[in-house]
């Protein structure tokens, strides 16, 4: 059974709180890095996407040797996902709206100061070095998103609402 | 490795009004030019889209970097082939800094050479590409291959308004040691390798324009690739190279298309037009240095 809406969203902010919340702050085009397959796929091939994580959590492909950030994102997401695919209450179709909408707030989130992207990797970095010190973690709850992007998170919620009431 | 800084000559952006679109008229050329993009020997393109996807190689299932596919097929995007062209068509001619504001900037009455064949903002410029696919179904091979984990360029280090990589592979220099060695090999990613066509669509364009344009793509005066365009990921290891070749040419107001001699014919006539203009004076010199970065080391080129 399809969850609504409103219930998706709660949980996409339940998600990107633990992705944005780790010891390094996901950004939206790591997440969709791991996921663009599945949400591409009309099939959308659940067992495909669960051989992904587990592959990539074991370091398949030399990914999680990119930098030290990219890697603490990548494992990030294979956890947070892993839990998120162990709930069977969610349908295919719950799951491709659930991830767009994590992707979308991580992306509010990362309107706050930028971190390294995606494809690059850390500046001063070269072939065979590794990354430089790990800068402490920044811990970021939903706080982190800012005044004016959580009046624009509630104000969704309600119509959301509004438009389930009918 | 080698990354490369090349600078044009001293000059300033000469500007002209843009072509229009909507009229063809009889002594400007439209068309459509079909073009072979064929990686050489030890060379694969990898144009890459962001994704990372479960891929089944010999070895078993691997998360590799995803090459760019349409409906399924590798295909190289056509935005893709044309920056590359307009890179290094900028770097053979005085034109603006795309990034440039106010009265530097240019506009669609008032445009430099780039900007007038490429298009700007509100101008769609008189020369695109379609995706390259493949050339036949069996004609490109796809497979996953460990590369070097890329960097942040430093630009300090390499002076010049345009850098450039070689075809020399990703070295660097381990601390305590005085040679560089090959930079380690440990992204997988998805490439291909095999021969690509794409359409080059003109529209309005002079004789000695399209002969710059083919210029830029490496196409040398007897039509034998001169040097190869560089497209997609991994440049940084010199990989991307591909060698572009013209197949058949159909212009507006014609009724067959032309190959072969005819083909050959027209297109040394256009390059013909551009080494003989006022435009070879300053640019010829760079365009030789362009190819002595670009060009395949010799001993590696494909027996022709």
């Amino acid at each position: 059974m399809s969850l609504s809406q409103t219930a998706i969203v709660q949980r996409a902010e339940q998600l990107a709180g633990a992705l944005a919340g780790g010891r390094t702050r996901v950004e939206k085009n790591v997440l969709l890095s791991v996921v663009a397959d599945f949400m591409s796929d009309p099939r959308a091939d659940l067992d495909r996407l669960r051989r992904t994580l587990k592959l990539l959590g074991d370091g398949s492909g030399g990914h999680l040797k990119r930098s030290t950030s990219y890697a603490q994102q990548i494992e990030a997401v294979v956890d947070g996902l892993g839990e998120v695919l162990a709930d069977s209450s969610l349908s295919l179709a719950d799951l491709k709206s659930l991830f767009g909408w994590t992707a979308r707030l991580l992306l509010v989130r990362g309107e706050s100061p930028p971190a390294t992207t995606a494809g690059d990797p850390p500046a001063g970095s070269s072939p065979g070095s590794k990354a430089g010190p790990r800068k402490e973690p920044v811990k970021r709850g939903l706080g982190s998103i800012g005044q004016k992007g959580l009046s624009a998170l509630e104000k969704l919620k309600q119509d959301l609402e509004r438009k389930e009431k009918g | 490795m080698g990354r490369h800084g090349l600078s044009r000559p001293a000059g300033s952006p000469e500007r002209h009004p843009s072509q229009r679109h909507d009229v063809w008229p009889r002594d400007l050329l439209t068309g459509v030019l079909t073009l072979s993009l064929e990686t050489p020997p030890g060379q694969y393109v990898s144009p890459g889209t962001g994704r990372l996807a479960l891929t089944t190689t010999p070895g078993g299932e691997i998360v590799a970097q995803q090459g760019a596919r349409a409906a399924g097929t590798p295909v190289l995007p056509g935005s893709g082939i044309k920056g590359a062209v307009r890179t290094l068509y900028e770097l053979l001619s005085f034109s603006c800094d795309p990034l440039a504001r106010g009265r530097d900037r240019c506009s669609v009455s008032n445009c430099c050479d780039a900007c007038s064949l490429f298009g700007l903002p509100s101008y769609s410029g008189r020369v695109s590409f379609s995706d390259a696919v493949p050339a036949d179904p069996q004609a490109v091979k796809v497979e996953v291959q460990k590369v070097p984990i890329p960097w942040t360029p430093k630009p300090d280090r390499t002076p010049g308004e345009f850098r450039l990589y070689d075809l020399g592979e990703a070295t660097f220099l381990a601390a305590g040691r005085k040679v560089a060695q090959p930079a380690p090999r440990i992204l997988a990613r998805e490439v291909f390798s095999g021969k690509f066509e794409t359409r080059l669509h003109f529209s309005n364009l002079t004789p000695v324009e399209i002969g710059r344009v083919l210029l830029a793509l490496g196409v040398g005066p007897d039509l034998s690739p001169r040097f190869c365009l560089r497209l997609g990921g991994v440049k940084y290891d010199g990989k991307g190279a591909v060698r572009v070749t013209p197949r058949s040419l159909s212009l507006a107001g014609t009724t067959s298309s032309r190959e072969d001699e005819a083909l050959r014919g027209e297109c040394a006539r256009w390059i013909e037009a551009a080494r003989t203009s006022p435009w070879a004076g300053p640019f010829w010199p760079k365009l030789d240095e362009l190819v002595k970065v670009l060009a395949p080391a010799k001993g590696t080129e494909a027996p022709r």
